[in-house]
C-alpha cells in the first residue's frame, strides 16, 4: 500500500494556538526594536523546540488508501491503525478560511467505535481532496441526485429556532476580551446600551435583560451565517448534507449507517406549524437534514432523502384521560413560581432584588409547560414493517424519533408509584450508538408491554 | 467459543513492566534520599514505603501479570484474560471488532512488543505486550474476516 505524506498546514493543528501564546510576547520587542531579555530568548528557544515537535510529527504522519485506510502517526509514541472502508460511518469535508489560504482541506473520518470527539482527521491538499474522499468511502454516487435547499425564510427559522443565549455569550467572549485589549471598556459601553435599551428598567434589571439578548442575537447571527447556504443531497446509496459560510462543511454519509431520523419542534417552530429534522449516525452523532419546513411537506421533502416507512403500523397513545398528566407538574411548579414572582416583585426592595431570579425560572417553566401540552396531544409511539416511531419530549423540545427496527438498542419499560396505581407507564427506546431516547408517557402498561415484544 | 487456543503474550512484556517498576523505585528511593537531607527522615519514609513497593512489584507482580494475560481467537470470539487479584475475562464477538490498532510507546519499542487495541462497536479494549509479528498476524485475521 502506498502511503503519503499529509499537507503541511496539519502543523497549525499539532502546534494550535501553543505556538502563538509563545511567539505573542515577541511582537512588541521586535517593534520597539529593544534588545532581547534572557526570558524572551528562552521563550524563542522553546518556540524552536514547538515547531520542530510539529514538524516531526507531520513527517511521521503518513496516511493509505487501498479498500481500507492506513494512518500512520506519533513521533515517541507511534501507533498504525487500519480502518476498512465498510467500517466508516461517515466522512466530513471541512474547508476553513485559514486552511483555504494555505490551499489545504480536513478531511475527517468517524467510524461507530469512536466517540463524537474523538475522530481520525487528514489534511490534504485542496485539489486532491475530491480523490481522497472518494477513495477513502465508496460514496455510490448518482448523477440524478435529489437536492433539499430550503428558502431564505426558512433557513431563518431554522436559525432562530435553534439559538439560545448562553452559546451566544460563548462566541460573544472572546470578542468581548478581543475589544478590551484595544482600550474601550466594555463593561462600561455594555451597561450604557442596556440603559437605552430599556430606559425605564431599573439598572441592574436592563443588564439583566440586554445580556441574554445580546447573547441571543450573536446566535442567531451565527446560525443565519452558518445555515445560509445549508442544503441535503441524495445522490445514489449517499446523504450530502452541505452547511456552512465562511467555514464550509460538507458531511458524506452511506445511506446504510443511517439509524434514525429526528424531527425536532422548539416552541417556535410549534407556533409557525413547522419541524427541523436530522438524521442520527453511528459514530457521526445527528446530523440536521430539513432546516424548518412546513408541516404537511415534511414526510414529503423527507422521503426524497430517506426511505418512507413500509408494512402495517400498530400504534399506542396515551388515552385522553391521561394526558393530563403529562404536563401536571410542570404546571403546578410554572404557577408556583408566577406566584411566587408577582409576591416577591410587589415587595421590600431585597425582594424586588431577589424577583429579578425568578423572571427566568418561571419564564423556562412556562416554556417546558407548553412543551408538556403540545407534547400530550403528539405522544405516541408507531411500529411499522422496517421502523419504530416515537413521539416524545426531551427539555425544551417535542421530538419524533423514526428508528430502523435493527438500529433499536434500548426499550425500557418504567413506572413511578403513580402510574403503578392506575395502571399506565412510560415506554423508552433508544437508538444505537445515541446516549439518550425518547419516552411515551402515560401509555397503558399492557399495550406497552405488547409493543416491546413486537419490538424483539 | 469453539476452536480456540489460549495464547500468552510475549515475554518482554515481564522485562518491560521490571523496568517499570524498577524506574519508580529508583524515583521513589531519590525522593526519599532528597527529603532525609532536606526535612527530616520521618517524611522520608512514605517515599522509601513506595520505593520497596515498587521493587516488590517489579520482582513479584510482573511474572504474575504476564501469567495471567492471555489471549485466545474462537471462531466466534475473540477472548482476552488477565489480572492477578482481580481475574477478568473479556469475549468481544468477532463480528463487533471494526478494526485493530497497534501502537507502540517509546519503552515498548525498546523492549520489542506493543499494544493492540481493538476497536469495538461499544468501545476499545487493549491488549498489551504484542510482538509486531504477531500483531500482524492477528491483524490480517480480522481483515480478512472484513473482506468476507
Amino acid at each position: 500500500m502506498t502511503t503519503s505524506r499529509q499537507h503541511p498546514a496539519v502543523m497549525l493543528r499539532y502546534l494550535g494556538g501553543f505556538l502563538f501564546t509563545l511567539l505573542a510576547p515577541l511582537v512588541p520587542i521586535l517593534i520597539s526594536g529593544r534588545a532581547l531579555p534572557l526570558a524572551i530568548i528562552l521563550q524563542l528557544a522553546l518556540s524552536s523546540l514547538v515547531v520542530v515537535w510539529g514538524v516531526l510529527r507531520w513527517r511521521r504522519s503518513l496516511w493509505g488508501c487501498h479498500g481500507s485506510i492506513s494512518l500512520r502517526s506519533g513521533v515517541l509514541s507511534r501507533r498504525e491503525s487500519v480502518i476498512p472502508s465498510a467500517a466508516i460511518a461517515c466522512v466530513e469535508l471541512r474547508r476553513s478560511p485559514l486552511f483555504a489560504l494555505l490551499g489545504a482541506n480536513r478531511i475527517m473520518i468517524r467510524t461507530p467505535s469512536r466517540p463524537d470527539d474523538d475522530f481520525l482527521t487528514i489534511t490534504t491538499p485542496r485539489k486532491a481532496s475530491g480523490d481522497a474522499i472518494r477513495s477513502i468511502i465508496p460514496l455510490g454516487l448518482s448523477a440524478q441526485g435529489v437536492t433539499d435547499r430550503p428558502a431564505p425564510r426558512e433557513a431563518a427559522i431554522f436559525a432562530a429556532s435553534g439559538s439560545n443565549f448562553a452559546s451566544g455569550l460563548l462566541i460573544l467572549i472572546p470578542v468581548i476580551t478581543g475589544i478590551s485589549k484595544l482600550g474601550i471598556d466594555t463593561v462600561d459601553r455594555l451597561e450604557e446600551g442596556a440603559a437605552s435599551l430599556f430606559p425605564h428598567a431599573p439598572r441592574i434589571a436592563a443588564i439583566a435583560a440586554a445580556v441574554p439578548l445580546v447573547g441571543w442575537l450573536a446566535h442567531f447571527i451565527h446560525n443565519c451565517i452558518v445555515y445560509a447556504h445549508f442544503c441535503a443531497v441524495r445522490s445514489g446509496d449517499t446523504v450530502i448534507v452541505r452547511s456552512g459560510t465562511i467555514s464550509r462543511r460538507t458531511v458524506y454519509i452511506p445511506h446504510r449507517y443511517i439509524s434514525a431520523t429526528d424531527t425536532r419542534r422548539t416552541l417556535l417552530l410549534l407556533f409557525l406549524r413547522r419541524a427541523s429534522c436530522s438524521v442520527l449516525v453511528s459514530g457521526c452523532g445527528s446530523v440536521p437534514l430539513i432546516s424548518a419546513a412546513r408541516e404537511a411537506q415534511l414526510q414529503s421533502r423527507l422521503s426524497s432523502i430517506i426511505t418512507r416507512p413500509h408494512g402495517i403500523r400498530i400504534e399506542i397513545a396515551p388515552d385522553t384521560a391521561n394526558r393530563f398528566y403529562l404536563y401536571r407538574t410542570r404546571l403546578i411548579f410554572a404557577v408556583i413560581s408566577a406566584l411566587l414572582l408577582i409576591r416577591l416583585s410587589y415587595g421590600t426592595s431585597s425582594e424586588r432584588f431577589i424577583s429579578i431570579i425568578f423572571v427566568p425560572v418561571t419564564i423556562l417553566l412556562i416554556w417546558y409547560t407548553l412543551i408538556g401540552i403540545a407534547d400530550s396531544h403528539r405522544a405516541k409511539a408507531v411500529i411499522s414493517g422496517d421502523s419504530v416511531e416515537i413521539t416524545g419530549s426531551r427539555l425544551l423540545t417535542v421530538h419524533t424519533c423514526r428508528i430502523y427496527r435493527t438500529a433499536v438498542a434500548e426499550v425500557r419499560i418504567k413506572q413511578n408509584p403513580l402510574q403503578k396505581q392506575r395502571g399506565l407507564c412510560d415506554l423508552y427506546i433508544r437508538c444505537c450508538g445515541q446516549k439518550h431516547g425518547i419516552s411515551c408517557r402515560y401509555v397503558s402498561i399492557e399495550r406497552a408491554e405488547r409493543f416491546a415484544l413486537m419490538l424483539r | 467459543m469453539a476452536c480456540s487456543v489460549k495464547q500468552q503474550c510475549s515475554k518482554k512484556l515481564v522485562t518491560l513492566l521490571r523496568w517499570l517498576f524498577f524506574g519508580g523505585a529508583v524515583i521513589f528511593a531519590a525522593l526519599s534520599v532528597l527529603f532525609i537531607i532536606f526535612i527530616d527522615s520521618a517524611a522520608a519514609s512514605l517515599p522509601m514505603a513506595l520505593a520497596l513497593f515498587s521493587a516488590w512489584l517489579g520482582v513479584r507482580y510482573a511474572p504474575l501479570y504476564y501469567k495471567s494475560l492471555s489471549y485466545a481467537r474462537g471462531r466466534s470470539f475473540f477472548s482476552i484474560e488477565r489480572g492477578v487479584f482481580w481475574r477478568k475475562t473479556i469475549m468481544i464477538p468477532n463480528t463487533k471488532i471494526e478494526y485493530v490498532d497497534y501502537s507502540r510507546d517509546p519503552f515498548e519499542r525498546l523492549a520489542g512488543i506493543g499494544t493492540l487495541i481493538f476497536f469495538t462497536t461499544g468501545g476499545k479494549v487493549r491488549l498489551r505486550g504484542i510482538q509486531p509479528q504477531d500483531a500482524q498476524r492477528l491483524r490480517s485475521l480480522f481483515s480478512k474476516e472484513d473482506d468476507r
